[in-house]
């Protein structure tokens, strides 16, 4: 692929993936528990103006913001590790926050307003550091032994958390189940701004070095035969991803399927260059989310069920489609 | 009889015998001297009906009267039950809603019989005390049982406006207390309407309470804080009257409902009279 044709090959998926997204956030925000107009929010209705302006335009953004951050996470592992069950959460980053947000409510911390999501994004940062400092091999970050200590670490996550649930207060419960079963429930402006900036500038680290991620699909060997500084690219890729994701599931808790599963839906559509994939992921992912925490909200009254399972129902036939599809 | 026909037969007297020599009691001794229980809701039912001195252990959570806060603890959602044989209880009772499933077959295969009390409706508490009390022979079943059936028809009230009244058990996300549940029946009674539709514990909308604010929002005054209601209304841009309630009163379905039923009728009192 020339750098003169890319633009234009990749302008179509691009427009699409973007229209989609326009048409989820208008769907998301036109639809909801309560019965509310746009014309009456536009109009001057306090009650229309808090829940279209202030509660649902928010939750509808912050889902595009956490669904792209996790599919770049994503896409960004797959390609590094060169391992299609690479996601955001095998390397122990959703563990972490997960072990830091258990912790914190068997504390009693729950009870104080964003302390957890605190503790959880700390927890994240700490598990990524360690699953690096683990898989560290001299100068080389292995990726099988990466995977392997993202796998141990999760399992020793598991187990402290276990023993966390145990220890909490049983009416603390609640808080520390949100992070389990993730939620969009309650996202303000200011969560939107703060993952906003985590996911630009993400977005802006890695497609400067997608050029060079892009050789990793070749073989590490080849990408160092081609000039690629192997170990700065995977240092810089990974801790950007488990930063992002450490932001997204500090706001949402953890939210699977996304960072798994849209980057090869990418893929089985368009390409697997690097290069497209990530701002296409980052569509793909965003658009997914919306739409799975649109249905989460809808489809019972006034009550909300689990987005997490939504991203599945909605992803798994789509993708079971084009797998059959794609010989 | 030929020789398969006596093996059969032979080998069916035997199993009888055998079930007939394994059997045990599954319903409570006659006797019932010591006692343990495994809620706290039950705690006070045993108390109420007049048989405190025969508890010997109680769960992690009993904490009323201020007497049973001292005796042995059990364990939790998953009792240990070598500590429950060294109590050397009669009997052992639990509450349905929070028995672990695998309790029976421990305590059987120790020949510890239990006592599972379901109360998880209003109209399940007087008749739990009946047949607690009965199970251990307690003096004050029966006046306990009128005290509640008496408190809760006293605290009945029909209202001509019924306030729209939330229960919020957590504020981040939003459960709330639906239909079909212990406090939903204290609503029912006391003249209130629960503004959720659906049963049991949801998840309830932040724009459904923005778009259709309750009169009055309960919460729990231990596992809620008053600054998380705070936060939780402002978002949702609704002025509400907030009101702490003793979360163990309003989220123990035992003898002290009376006590939940009359502390939500002065609070209703107090709304109508303000609106």
């Amino acid at each position: 692929m020339t750098g003169s044709s890319r633009p234009r090959r990749i302008i179509g998926p691009i427009a699409l993936l973007t229209g989609g997204l326009l048409f989820a956030l208008i769907a998301a925000s036109t639809f909801g528990a309560a019965a509310v107009s746009w014309r009456a929010a536009l109009a001057g209705d306090p009650t229309a103006r808090a829940v279209l302006f202030d509660i649902r335009l928010p939750r509808a953004l912050l889902a595009a913001l956490i669904g792209a951050a996790l599919a770049v996470a994503g896409v960004t592992f797959q390609t590094l590790l060169r391992n299609p069950l690479a996601d955001p959460f095998i390397l122990g980053v959703s563990g972490g926050a997960a072990c830091g947000a258990a912790v914190s409510t068997a504390l009693g911390w729950a009870r104080i307003p964003g302390l957890v999501s605190v503790v959880a994004f700390l927890g994240a940062l700490a598990a990524t550091a360690a699953v690096f400092l683990l898989a560290r091999r001299r100068e080389y970050t292995d990726p099988t032994r990466l995977l392997l200590s993202g796998l141990v670490l999760n399992a020793l996550f598991s187990a402290v958390i276990l023993i966390a649930f145990a220890l909490s207060p049983q009416s603390d419960l609640a808080a520390a189940v949100r992070w389990m079963m993730g939620t969009l429930f309650g996202a303000t402006w200011s969560d939107v701004a703060l993952l906003g900036v985590f996911v630009a500038v993400s977005m802006a680290i890695l497609m400067t070095i997608a050029n060079d991620v892009r050789m990793f699909a070749f073989g590490v060997d080849d990408a160092k035969a081609r000039g690629v500084d192997v170990e700065r690219i995977q240092r810089i890729g990974f801790v950007v991803s488990s930063i992002v994701t450490g932001a997204a599931v500090a706001v949402s808790g953890i939210i699977g399927f996304v960072g798994l599963l849209v980057p090869h839906l990418i893929r089985l559509i368009w390409r697997r260059d690097f290069r497209v994939l990530l701002p296409l992921s980052a569509l793909g992912g965003a658009t997914l989310l919306v739409l799975a925490d649109l249905a989460s909200r809808v489809a019972l009254s006034s009550s909300e069920l689990p987005v997490g399972a939504f991203t599945a129902i909605l992803g798994v036939p789509f993708f079971l489609s084009l797998l059959r599809r794609s010989r | 009889m030929n020789g398969p026909w006596k093996f059969i037969v032979h080998r069916s007297a035997f199993i009888v015998l055998l079930a007939l020599c394994c059997a045990r009691p599954t319903s409570p001794p006659h006797a019932v001297r010591r006692v343990i229980s495994l809620a706290p809701n039950i705690t006070e039912i045993i108390v109420a009906a007049g048989c405190q001195a025969k508890i010997v252990g109680t769960d992690n959570f009993s904490d009323y009267p201020e007497a049973v806060k001292g005796l042995p603890k059990v364990g939790g959602v998953e009792p240990d039950v070598e500590q429950i044989v060294a109590l050397r209880p009669d009997l052992v009772v639990a509450s349905a809603s929070g028995v672990h499933p695998n309790l029976r077959r421990a305590l059987d295969a120790v020949h510890l019989p239990l006592l599972v009390i379901r109360t998880d409706r209003l109209s399940a508490v007087a008749p739990a005390i009946g047949e607690v009390g009965q199970a251990l022979g307690c003096p004050s079943t029966s006046s306990a049982v009128s005290l509640i059936t008496i408190g809760l028809q006293k605290q009945r009230r029909m209202r001509t406006h019924p306030p729209r009244v939330l229960f919020a058990v957590w504020t981040d996300p939003l459960y709330v207390a639906g239909r079909a549940t212990f406090v939903d029946d204290l609503f029912s009674i006391t003249g209130a309407r629960n503004a959720v539709e659906a049963n049991g514990w949801p998840q309830y909308s932040l724009e459904a309470l923005a778009a259709h604010p309750p009169d009055l929002l309960l919460y729990p005054n231990h596992s809620v804080t008053a600054p998380a209601v705070d936060a939780l209304l402002r978002r949702a841009h609704a002025k509400v009257v907030a009101v702490a309630v003793d979360e163990n009163v309003f989220t123990r379905p035992g003898p002290r409902v009376t006590l939940a039923a009359a502390e939500l009728n002065r609070i209703l009192d107090q709304w109508e009279r303000s609106h």
